[in-house]
């Protein structure tokens, strides 16, 4: 459907926006997935229609804001339709599609699952072998092999090794936890603080 | 997270939660299209919500057959598609309306004892 925008931006704000919903959409049969995007569009209209922001840009992006996410709200449409028409059509394709467009949700929050914990994992040995640095001066730190690599971590005999850092890994690495900490802490604060 | 703040989100994960019942009962009073729906509601619970999760939840009320839908063409601008709560609709809201009752007096009850 052809609407008819006063600028510009107005109308490259809209037609990104459903390039996104299309994308999104993709793998839902193409009738459906007019009939999706149509109602959308009336959707996001009807919300621009009443807002009163003096700009056309603005009001858009506003409706837009209230719509949400595409790839977030329609995600769980398009794979379910897909497993639906492909148990009714039984074609191959359409399950193979449905199944990976169902794991990629399922995947997507193990990811996030994964990094995050990779992440606290890796500042809490940094602060365990800041504390151990005290106890074990020889044996913990970011070591100079003879052939000139560096190594990090706990080494048992660090007699032909040269600590690079020395006592120095101490306040350098509890920095390294602190800072880490709170930059995990607050990505993972606004990553799931988004509203449904 | 203090109190408040633990408060408001456990208040507004429940009223999220309600949102099929809360559907199917503004759709046994009439049809509605999707955007006067969500507006509606917004307004009822006071809940931020992301417009675009109603579509959703009607596709699946759909496919469950609890509703229906029809296309209104408009004289002019674009389309509307109205929901209808169907037989197998009322129905179920009727159950989910027993069901809530129940979960309310039993709460009720709890609140008493303690």
């Amino acid at each position: 459907m052809k609407l008819e925008f006063k600028e510009k931006i107005s109308e490259r704000i809209w037609k990104n926006y459903f390039k996104r919903v299309n994308r999104t959409l993709k793998s839902v049969p193409a009738k459906q997935r007019e009939e999706m995007i149509l109602e959308l569009q009336g959707h996001l209209y009807e919300s621009f229609q009443n807002d009163n922001s003096p700009n056309e840009a603005d009001g858009i992006l506003n409706s837009i804001e209230k719509m949400g996410d595409p790839e977030d709200y329609l995600r769980p449409v398009a794979a379910e339709k897909l497993l639906s028409n492909a148990s009714k059509s039984f074609n191959p394709k359409d399950i193979f599609f449905g199944l990976v467009c169902n794991f990629c949700i399922s995947v997507k929050k193990a990811l996030f699952a994964c990094f995050f914990s990779i992440g606290y994992l890796f500042l809490t040995v940094i602060a365990i072998m800041t504390v151990f640095k005290i106890f074990f001066p020889d044996n913990i730190g970011v070591f100079k092999k003879p052939s000139g690599s560096y190594t990090i971590g706990i080494i048992y005999d660090s007699t032909l090794y040269t600590d690079v850092f020395g006592y120095w890994i101490i306040p350098a690495g509890l920095i390294l936890s602190v800072v880490l900490y709170f930059i995990l802490t607050k990505s993972l604060k606004l990553m799931t603080g988004k509203r449904i | 997270m203090n109190q408040k703040e633990f408060l408001n989100k456990w208040e507004s994960q429940l009223r999220k939660g309600l949102l099929e019942f809360i559907i199917l009962m503004y759709l046994e009073e009439k049809q509605y299209y999707g955007y006067e729906l969500i507006s509606e509601i917004k307004q009822f619970l006071s809940i931020t919500i992301s417009e675009g999760t109603i579509y959703p939840l009607l596709n699946r009320l759909k496919k469950e057959g609890l509703i229906t839908s029809t296309w209104v063409e408009k004289e002019v601008g674009i389309p509307r598609k109205y929901y209808q709560i169907t037989k197998e609709g009322i129905d179920a809201l009727a159950s989910m309306k027993d069901s809530w009752i129940h979960v309310n007096f039993s709460l009720q009850k709890l609140m008493v004892k303690k």
